[in-house]
């Protein structure tokens, strides 16, 4: 294992509604990011599309095996990226999705399993949901992908922790808000970074979160991307909050190592636990057999 | 008010400008223009509005429009004027007086019609102006007049792009302050100045510090009435700003249109703005 992985985060501002104008971004960014010595690059949600879709959802939908994403499989010959797209199931559904690519092929797709559907969010009118949250192994360890409001329910982060996440990476949309008070960052901003603080450490995990910049319709989304490890308080990086670009952090895997086996939280967890008291807190939800006396 | 609302109205300008001037370039540029035009009327939402894209465009993208009537105060000319000098714009007077001349029976009519109309006028002189210099009519309506429907649906509320549309009056006044605005126009008594002697408080029949703090709780907080009540308000204002919300709800909307297809503008065609940009 190598001791140390060296994360890029890009931070961009894709068209809205189109695909291949977006491929430029990705293709700047890998660039950037190998000029930095970086061996893996996070990018943000829908960031091939563009977030506000609507209606055009259907439009800039594609099929994994599409070859409209062989040249992002190709980028990931030089180095292994994210990639967040709309994609089309065999069974004709679009869901909000976000791509690992690794050495020339697409490892393993997450569907957005929640949905934000309320005040300023409708992707549950436009998507269909994801329904479930794997762990997928890569060059650089264990990892799992969650895309922005997954993140707010610690169902998935637990899923995660018990599948053996080394590595947590968020990416997101997320509307930067909340400039009331007088407070110098904003008030989405707080909230972005407890949360990743908190998973990280209870999860003994990094936590990388690559956000976008930019506008669309109004909707300003607040970069600030961001690393948090288990073994530090503090992040260690931040992006500016408005300005497309990349930024590197390196994550020490041997101390992330170190603390994952020297501490009780991941070997007692016990999920027998949490079974017995789905089948009956549930019971009804479950089907027949599964339901305990 | 109490103390913990004022705190909740207050910005830090330094997070909130560059947010702004981030949204007129990104928003302006993506429809392939680099221009912008704004009605400069002496007062601190224009001047705020003017100021901020300034910095984002320039003074030699921003175009900067005096449109006085014969009825306007010379005071707020001399506000403009001040205000466009601080930016470096060498502002255009466009004096609107023959044109309301040119409208039957003008001087016969009542504040209102004669005030939409002026208000009107100036949004055919602004929209002109952007056609001819190839720029984008920057709004400058804020979130108080937006909420109690205090403008006029196709005159000031007429824009391409807004600045201010998420800002209480109490914090457009508080950027004013903090963009170096001459300190007159950050602290008069804000008037449309439609007619002679007019303040927007008496019109409105309460103060914006009240209305932005009742603003802030219906809106922001969502809070019922009977808990503003509760914490100090009086009654009756809290009911009539609500009341002024309720009415005015048409004017933050498209016309209402009858559907009758499968898919209809303004009910279920359902495309963004910045489609394709």
């Amino acid at each position: 294992m190598a001791a140390r992985l060296h994360i890029a985060l890009g931070q961009f501002s894709p068209q809205l509604g189109v695909v291949e104008p977006n491929l430029s971004h990705l293709s700047a960014c890998v660039d950037e990011a190998l000029a930095r010595g970086a061996d893996l690059l996070l990018t943000p949600e829908l960031g091939l599309t563009g977030y506000l879709l609507r209606d055009l959802v259907a439009e800039v939908a594609l099929e994994r095996t599409s070859p409209r994403l062989a040249p992002v499989a190709e980028l990931s010959r030089r180095l292994p990226l994210t990639l967040g797209f709309v994609e089309r199931a065999g069974d004709g559904q679009l869901y909000n999705a976000c791509g690992y690519f690794e050495d020339g092929e697409l490892r393993h797709v997450h569907r957005k399993v929640y949905l934000p559907t309320y005040g300023m969010f409708e992707e549950g009118r436009f998507f269909a949901r994801g329904d479930r949250v794997e762990t997928f192994d890569t060059a650089f360890g264990r990892l799992v992908m969650l895309n922005c409001e997954d993140i707010w329910h610690p169902s998935n982060a637990m899923l995660a922790q018990l599948d053996g996440a080394e590595g947590l990476i968020l990416m997101s949309a997320a509307p930067g808000r909340g400039v009331s008070g007088a407070t110098p960052v904003l008030g989405s901003r707080a909230a972005w970074h407890d949360i990743l603080r908190t998973f990280s450490r209870l999860l003994l995990c990094w936590a990388a979160w690559s956000n976008r910049v930019g506008f669309e319709d109004g909707v300003l989304f607040s970069g600030g991307s961001t690393i948090y490890a288990p073994y530090r308080e503090t992040p260690l990086v931040e992006a500016p909050m408005l300005a497309a670009g990349v930024t590197t952090a390196e994550v020490d895997r041997e101390a992330t190592s170190r603390l994952r086996a020297g501490s009780g939280q991941l070997r007692e967890e016990n999920p027998e636990v949490v079974r017995e008291r789905f089948a009956t807190l549930f019971a009804d939800r479950l089907p027949e057999g599964e339901r305990t006396p | 008010m109490t103390d913990h609302y004022r705190s909740e109205l207050t910005l830090d300008p330094d997070l909130v400008i560059p947010i702004l001037e981030e949204f007129l370039r990104v928003e302006i540029g993506r429809t392939g223009l680099h221009h912008a035009v704004l009605g400069l009327s002496g007062g601190i939402d224009s001047s705020v509005a003017a100021a901020l894209t300034v910095r984002a465009l320039g003074a030699g993208n921003t175009t900067l429009v005096l449109m006085p009537h014969e009825v306007s105060s010379p005071a707020s000319s001399a506000d403009a004027r001040a205000v466009a000098e601080y930016l470096g714009v060498e502002p255009l007077i466009v004096d609107i007086t023959p044109m309301t001349a040119g409208y039957p029976g003008f001087t016969q009519l009542d504040r209102n019609r004669g005030g939409n109309i002026m208000a009107r006028l100036r949004m055919i002189v602004l929209y002109d102006l952007s056609a001819e210099r190839g720029g984008l009519v920057v709004g400058t309506s804020n979130k108080t007049e937006l909420l109690l429907g205090y403008g006029t649906l196709h005159g000031d509320m007429a824009s391409a792009v807004n600045p201010l549309g998420d800002l209480y009056k109490t914090q457009v006044r508080q950027l004013g302050a903090a963009l170096g605005l001459p300190e007159r126009v950050v602290s008069k008594t804000p008037s449309a100045d439609l007619y002679a002697g007019q303040t927007d408080e008496e019109e409105l029949g309460l103060t914006y510090e009240t209305a932005d703090a009742v603003l802030y709780r219906l809106v922001d907080e969502r809070e019922p009435v009977d808990e503003i009540v509760a914490s100090g308000f009086e009654r009756d204002v809290v009911e009539r700003v609500r009341e002024m919300v309720r009415r005015s709800e048409f004017k933050r909307h498209l016309p209402v249109i009858c559907k009758l297809s499968r898919r209809t503008v303004g009910v279920d065609w359902l495309y963004p703005r910045d489609w394709g940009t």
